[in-house]
């Protein structure tokens, strides 16, 4: 009679969070969703700022969850749909395990294709792929 | 888009990134401040 409440209840079993940055999107945010089917994806664990000035060219929404921010989701292309994300958070990383603070030489020899740019008027880029070449 | 595998990444702790075409080097942060997702590319940011 008591070994009912030592059982595992699917109520108290949460799945576990979705941090994977890939070319899609993050997460269960992916890109090409409204802000409206963002929400929705997303569950109520997690909160949609209003729209604001994200980065120097495009607005957004900036995603928090138990007050700490996600990321960002943003509009570059003169549409309702979100097509950048920007993730600050290391929590988030690439299937390979890179993610915001990871280093530059770490970068380089995952086993993905990764892409740096000193975020300026000049929008330069690096791109590490499998490690240097030389 | 000017690209390079760079050799001076190679170095572990490195901030420099030596680009081929003509720019000359540049100094970065030794870590990736912000990784973004965007048209099917993923690629981290130097100077977020």
């Amino acid at each position: 009679m008591f070994l009912v409440f030592l059982l595992p209840s699917a109520a108290f079993v949460q799945p576990a969070a979705n941090h994977t940055i890939t070319v899609g999107g993050v997460g269960d945010a992916m890109l090409g969703l409204m802000p409206d089917e963002l929400a929705t994806a997303l569950g109520p664990a997690f909160d949609i700022g209003d729209e604001v000035r994200i980065t120097v060219d495009f607005d957004g929404r900036i995603v928090t969850s138990a007050g700490a921010v996600q990321f960002c989701a943003a509009m570059t292309e003169n549409t309702d749909k979100l097509t950048l994300f920007l993730v600050s958070n290391p929590g988030y990383t690439t299937a390979q395990g890179v993610g915001a603070t990871t280093t530059i030489a770490e970068a380089v020899y995952v086993d993905e294709t990764l892409s740096c740019i000193p975020d300026n008027q000049g929008r330069e880029f690096v791109s590490f792929a499998n490690g240097p070449e030389g | 888009m000017k690209s390079v595998r760079s050799r001076p990444l190679q170095a572990a702790n490195t901030t420099r990134v030596e680009f081929r075409e003509g720019h000359g080097d540049h100094d970065v942060v030794a870590h990736i401040p912000q990784i973004r997702s965007h048209s099917g590319h993923v690629f981290g940011v130097l100077a977020a």
